[in-house]
């Protein structure tokens, strides 16, 4: 029976070491992984599709630069085109004020809305894994001691103390932000890797480990990091989606990222006041645009767990 | 069975406990702190001012503040409003009937639609029907909820006008606002015409709120529907020449519900900042869009009234769903 | 009391918020709808009594106490529901309400006495009653003022010009003295030796004689026997407020009350508002209504759908952004008018104190702007902003753009017309900063001995029309060589200075904010003045430019002691002639105020000065068709 609260079951075999000698060719762990995702349809084409987006988004002063029409500036606006519908000059459309391109808006936020996505999980995952480690390791009241602190996160509604966290800070900027959601973020996979560890410990191959006299951080580098790395890779891919989504919700509240940077949720957030007057395109493609993003992201998450979770397989 | 439930409640006090200090010196660490909220009007005197610090008594130490600020709060005198002037008790329990209308009604509408949804996916593995069901869970969960309920709120209401844009009743039927006396009375007189009115306003937010429920649960359904049909107990069931019928309603079905009963309770804290933004796109007079309002003013006493339900809230969900859980599971030993 | 707040509160994350000020003289609006006639003075027609009418707003009414909130839609509910000493019409003439004159020195109700002193009368109308019978005397007038003096109530702003005040007299039930002169300081002590201080004044009062008083000191009264034993510091969590009032004074009053972002007040008919009226100038044939709502939306968007569904009548408080959709309402009509609602950029000529915190702000402490000493910097700033283009951005080519550092809105009769200083030229401002020693680098930048032309302007976040016309002024600024940023101060900006608001403290280079002025343009001097500079010692000064210049300081003395209004005019234009000289702001633009209402809404004069345009309420009827 599924338990609701673990992400995901750990793998209950564990991988060959590189190199081990059996007579048939043998794939590592790493690469059977791959394989597995390679053939999951929708997991690939999300990459496929995430990665236009990563390069369309950050490639946009390149695209400012070779197409200066088409793609503005930043800061560049032109008060005859305001409040143009979508055509082919303004794929999205412009804004109700300056006569901004939406398209170019949404390339620009792009990168800031994937930047605090991906920087705040890479922190959570450094904060997480340490911790997670420690403490699953180690057991005992060193255990009970960290993980009644992730306790404490978790049970604080995150999606009301970011507001309150950002006014702490004052008016945000992207950094702050980051550090802010990568605060936040850590806690789920602590509890991952702690697990993935209570229960790798107790292998054979661990207390082989331990037996020969190896020392703890070895173990946990070499032998125990290594098996725990499909889990923590799908909760990074999912936690970067959250994120992101949740970047858009603090800024359409108005707490994150104030004008003229533009994060995608900001985009929205200011043309929800237009939708009355028929102005539909300023909160349509932006949306989309992070509907189709973190959809992606969630697809490659999904495929990573399919891929690594030999249950699923076997069925 | 209930030295468990005791325990796990004595452990959740230190939790709290930890919380509302970490609440507490979140408030204090803003930049002006809770004197901000006062600090509006330069042209107020510098004896006014002082005056309404002493009042408040927020030049006292912290450490003083907290204590008194968590036995007021315990002892049910949860102060005054800054902005409203009212208590902030009697604010939440005027915000709070409907937003369980509108979270009641969400839930009920996810669950209706998430939980046969997930059975028959699971039933019908592969089928057109599971892979629309699966490719909708993804999408609904993928999309931002506050650009949803702009989107449908922008289609439906603006575009189609057939919903209405705002609000919870129609003013110029009622003639009162919701839940007021004179509500009360228009609607006893007119109950179903009152029950459409409420029914065309909550269609648009109840649908924002349920779609990220709808994506989750029906998957968690499909999957724990799955996980279970393939336990050896079924085909245990299916050999004895059970009807396909008998074995998925009485053997299966009981059993994939139970983690997902479970979930729901665990989905209470995400409900509730759903709200949030929801009740504040369609004007919806809950506690969501008190909490807004509180957090843009900074209602410093309206805020902490309300992060302390919340917090309560969650805390009583998780030890909810923990207790069921182990109810369920003979596997989860009580020590 | 005071109406006029001369600040924009903070503005809610994504919406506008827009306060009604009051307006001399009206500015002609170039495109767009209609604009709503001020050149005729308001005469009421005699209407029908029955129906119901609803009107509305979009930001939350929380209470009902116009003392402690400087929110026009919380004073779009309590104008209707108290009456006033006196109010303004849409042209910004003061009307009696309560009084039976206006005081002035032409009917004696304004004695000069010497130099220091002079008396005020009120005179009530004889007759007059509160919503439950009983009458409205001096003594509640007297009540109300002492409350607004008493530091317990913290009213937070009301007090200009009552500090003036140094006792008050009943002479008789509907008769107050107001006895204005050097009033006591905070080194004063009572008879018993207990300290003693009149209205919040922190600095010894040379003279009584305060000219602007009929802008400024017009106020609500209240009931004394309902409110006299009650702690004025406890009057923002007193049901009369908060839940709700009777007695009152006013057109309607309440029958019931739900607070917040989806407030509605229902109110009906005080059938003892004619007391005392008949035969008056106005409002002397109110309330015609049966039923009067006041229906608060929590967007606009909301709102102007309400308008289209017809649940609402009267939609007030909106933008030119919106003009668009309402135009496209049939039942409604739209009307833009300009009022004395203007933006400006304020320099800061002091030290730019970020990070001071420590030494709480001290004028020693941060570094000094480059604008402190530099006038021909901030007349080269002035020169390169295209103003036009601002006025576009933000209001739709619908409001106005200053031409003039002194604000026209106040009326052609206190400056010189003929002073237009405003033209955009890009080229000058270059030359001039050229010649200033700003030369500039390879990058098109500007430096001078090693510094960089780079500053940040500061505003309220929150606001997409306004951060859209700031990226215009970035544009511009960066054509003539200057590097600008901007920043937000959030919900900070307008703080007093123990609080550490932003632009109190000096945490700023250049500041933006929307300026909501009275008719009387000494308004100004609180932004001029040296001794308005906040501190410790004096903390809820205006001055935050920290503008030390001593013409200032003598043409403002001169003004306020002077009840001569050929010395006052005098005094202004010398003001104007300095602010020529010294460029200490740059004025953006006038921000229009526009309304939505039904043709069915009887009598309904729409206000862009102080009044509101509920001010004259008691008037309001329903058309029969």
């Amino acid at each position: 029976m599924l338990d609701p609260r673990t992400v995901l079951a750990p793998s209950d075999r564990p991988a060959f070491a590189e190199g081990d000698e059996v007579g048939v060719k043998q794939f590592s762990f790493r690469e059977l992984t791959v394989r597995r995702f390679r053939q999951h349809p929708t997991a690939k084409w999300a990459l496929l599709v995430l990665g236009i987006i990563v390069v369309a988004c950050y490639g946009a002063p390149l695209w400012h630069l070779l197409f200066p029409g088409w793609i503005q500036g930043i800061g560049e606006f032109h008060l005859e085109d305001v409040e143009s519908p979508p055509s082919f000059k303004h794929l999205f459309g412009t804004d109700q004020y300056l006569g901004l391109d939406i398209f170019s808006q949404v390339l620009y936020g792009g990168r800031i809305s994937l930047v605090i996505g991906l920087g705040s999980m890479a922190m959570a995952t450094v904060i997480g894994v340490a911790w997670g480690a420690i403490a699953g390791y180690f057991g005992g009241w060193l255990d009970a001691v960290l993980m009644r602190v992730v306790d404490v996160f978790l049970t604080i509604p995150v999606l009301l103390t970011i507001p309150l966290a950002s006014k702490v800070f004052g008016h945000a900027d992207t950094l702050t932000i980051m550090m802010i959601f990568g605060f936040l973020s850590w806690q789920s996979i602590a509890r991952i890797v702690r697990s993935t560890f209570l229960s790798l410990r107790e292998m054979q191959f661990a207390e082989a480990a331990r037996a020969l006299g190896v020392g703890p951080m070895r173990i946990i580098f070499r032998h125990l990091l290594p098996n725990s790395v499909g889990p923590i890779v799908v909760a990074f891919t999912l936690g970067v989606a959250f994120n992101i989504v949740l970047e858009a919700f603090v800024s359409f509240l108005g707490f994150g990222l104030q004008p003229p940077i533009y994060s995608w949720g900001s985009i929205i957030s200011n043309a929800q006041g237009d939708l009355i007057n028929g102005n539909w395109w300023w909160i349509t493609f932006p949306g989309l645009t992070i509907t189709a993003t973190v959809l992606c992201m969630n697809f490659i998450g999904d495929g990573f767990r399919d891929a690594l979770d030999p249950k699923i397989v076997n069925n | 069975m209930l030295g468990y439930i005791a325990r796990r409640l004595l452990q959740s006090v230190p939790t709290l406990f930890l919380i509302s200090i970490v609440l507490f010196v979140g408030m204090q660490l803003i930049p002006g702190g809770p004197m901000q909220a006062f600090a509006f009007n330069p042209r107020m005197s510098l004896a006014a001012r002082e005056a309404i610090i002493h009042r408040w008594g927020l030049d006292q130490p912290i450490s003083v503040q907290y204590v008194k600020w968590l036995t007021s709060m315990l002892r049910g005198d949860w102060q005054y409003s800054f902005f409203a002037g009212r208590p902030v008790k009697d604010l939440i329990a005027d915000h709070l009937p409907a937003t369980a209308l509108l979270m009641g009604t969400a839930y009920i509408v996810q669950e209706a639609l998430a939980l046969p949804a997930g059975i028959l996916a699971a039933l019908r593995r592969y089928s057109v029907f599971d892979t629309f069901v699966t490719f909708f869970a993804y999408v609904g969960y993928s999309m931002p909820t506050f650009w949803l309920g702009l989107m449908l709120l922008m289609l439906f209401a603006v575009f189609l006008r057939v919903l209405p844009v705002s609000g919870v009743v129609d003013l110029n039927l009622t003639g009162a606002p919701f839940l007021s006396g004179d509500y009360h009375d228009w609607f006893f007189q007119h109950p179903v015409v009152g029950v459409l009115d409420v029914a065309r306003h909550i269609i648009l937010p109840a649908t924002t709120i349920a779609i990220v429920g709808i994506a989750v649960d029906s998957r968690f359904m499909r999957a724990s529907m799955l996980d279970v049909l393939h336990q050896d107990y079924v085909r245990t069931a299916r050999a004895k020449g059970l009807p396909e019928r008998a074995v998925v309603l009485k053997h299966a079905l009981r059993n994939a519900l139970l983690p997902v009963i479970t979930s729901i309770g665990l989905q209470v804290p995400l409900l509730f900042s759903g709200a949030i933004v929801t009740e504040s796109i369609f004007s919806w007079p809950g506690m969501g869009q008190l909490f807004f309002q509180a957090l843009t003013d900074f209602d410093y006493t309206l805020m902490m009234g309300i992060l302390f339900v919340s917090a309560v809230l969650v805390v009583l969900a998780n030890l909810i769903a923990d207790v069921t859980y182990a109810l369920v599971d003979p596997r989860i030993s009580y020590a | 009391m005071q109406r006029f707040r001369h600040l924009i509160r903070p503005i809610a994350a994504g919406f506008a918020g827009a306060l009604i000020a009051a307006a001399c003289g009206p500015s002609p609006t170039t495109t767009g709808p209609p604009t709503v006639s001020l050149t005729s003075d308001y005469k009421a027609i005699k209407g029908t009594t029955g129906g119901k009418l609803t009107y509305s707003d979009w930001q939350k009414v929380d209470n009902l106490n116009a003392f402690a909130s400087s929110s026009a839609a919380i004073s779009q509910a309590t104008d209707v529901i108290w009456a006033w000493t006196w109010t303004f019409d849409p042209k910004g003439k003061a009307v009696p309400d309560l009084v039976k004159e206006i005081p002035s020195t032409d009917n004696g109700d304004v004695k000069k006495i010497d130099a220091t002193h002079m008396d005020v009368t009120i005179n009530l109308k004889p007759g007059l009653n509160w919503s439950d019978g009983s009458p409205i005397t001096a003594d509640d007038l007297k009540f109300t003022i002492d409350t607004i003096c008493n530091p317990n109530a913290s009213f937070g702003g009301g007090t200009t010009g009552y500090d003036h005040i140094a006792s008050m007299d009943v002479k008789s039930q509907t008769s107050l003295v107001l006895h204005f002169g050097p009033a006591l300081t905070k080194d004063s002590k009572d008879s018993s030796g207990a300290p003693a201080y009149r209205c919040g004044l922190s600095d010894k009062l040379d003279s009584g004689i305060y000219s602007p008083f009929i802008s400024i000191m017009n106020f609500q009264p209240m009931p004394k026997k309902k409110l006299g034993s009650v702690d004025p510091g406890t009057w923002t969590t007193n049901p009369y407020f908060t839940q709700l009032p009777d007695p009152t004074s006013g057109p309607y009053k309440v029958k019931s009350y739900s607070p917040g972002p989806a407030a509605v007040v229902i109110m009906v008919p005080n059938t003892h508002y004619h007391d005392g009226r008949s035969g008056a100038d106005f409002f002397a044939d109110g309330p015609y209504l049966d039923q009067l709502t006041y229906k608060i939306y929590g967007s606009t968007q909301a709102m102007i759908a309400g308008l289209a569904a017809g649940e609402t009548d009267i939609g007030l408080n909106l933008t030119v952004s919106d003009v668009p959709a309402l135009s496209a309402i049939t039942t409604r009509k739209t009307a833009v008018v300009t009022g004395l609602i203007s933006e400006w950029l304020t320099f800061n000529e002091g030290n730019n104190t970020k990070g001071c915190e420590a030494q709480k702000f001290a004028a020693t402490c941060g570094t000094t702007t480059l604008f402190a000493n530099d006038r021909q910097l901030r007349e080269a700033l002035s020169k390169g902003i295209n103003k036009d283009a601002v006025n576009t951005i933000r209001n739709k080519g619908q409001g106005g753009v200053m031409n003039t550092m002194f604000f026209a809105g106040f009326g052609t009769t206190w400056y010189d017309t003929a002073k237009e200083l405003y033209k955009q030229d890009a080229a000058a401002a270059n030359a001039e900063l050229d010649a200033d020693g700003w030369a500039k680098g390879s990058d098109g930048m500007r430096s001078k001995g090693g510094k960089k032309l780079a500053f940040t302007i500061t505003t309220t976040g929150g606001n997409q029309a306004r951060v859209a016309m700031e990226q215009e002024i970035v544009k511009d600024w960066a054509a003539i060589g200057a590097q600008v940023t901007l920043d937000n101060c959030a919900t900070n900006c307008f703080e007093d200075f123990p609080t550490g608001g932003t632009f109190s403290t000096g945490q700023y280079d250049i500041s933006l904010f929307a300026n909501n002025w009275s008719p009387d343009p000494d308004i100004m001097c609180l932004y001029m003045q040296a001794n308005q500079i906040p501190s410790s010692a004096s903390p809820s000064g205006n001055n935050w430019g920290r503008i030390k210049n001593p013409a200032y300081d003598k043409a403002c003395a001169d003004e306020e002691g002077s009840l001569d209004v050929a010395t006052r005019i005098a005094a202004f234009k010398r003001m104007q002639d300095e602010m020529l000289k010294d460029w200490s702001f740059i004025g953006l633009e006038v921000r229009p105020d526009v309304n939505a209402y039904a043709p069915y809404a009887g009598n309904f004069a729409i206000n862009p000065t102080s009044g509101l345009s509920v001010w004259n309420f008691a008037d309001l009827f329903r058309v029969k068709s």
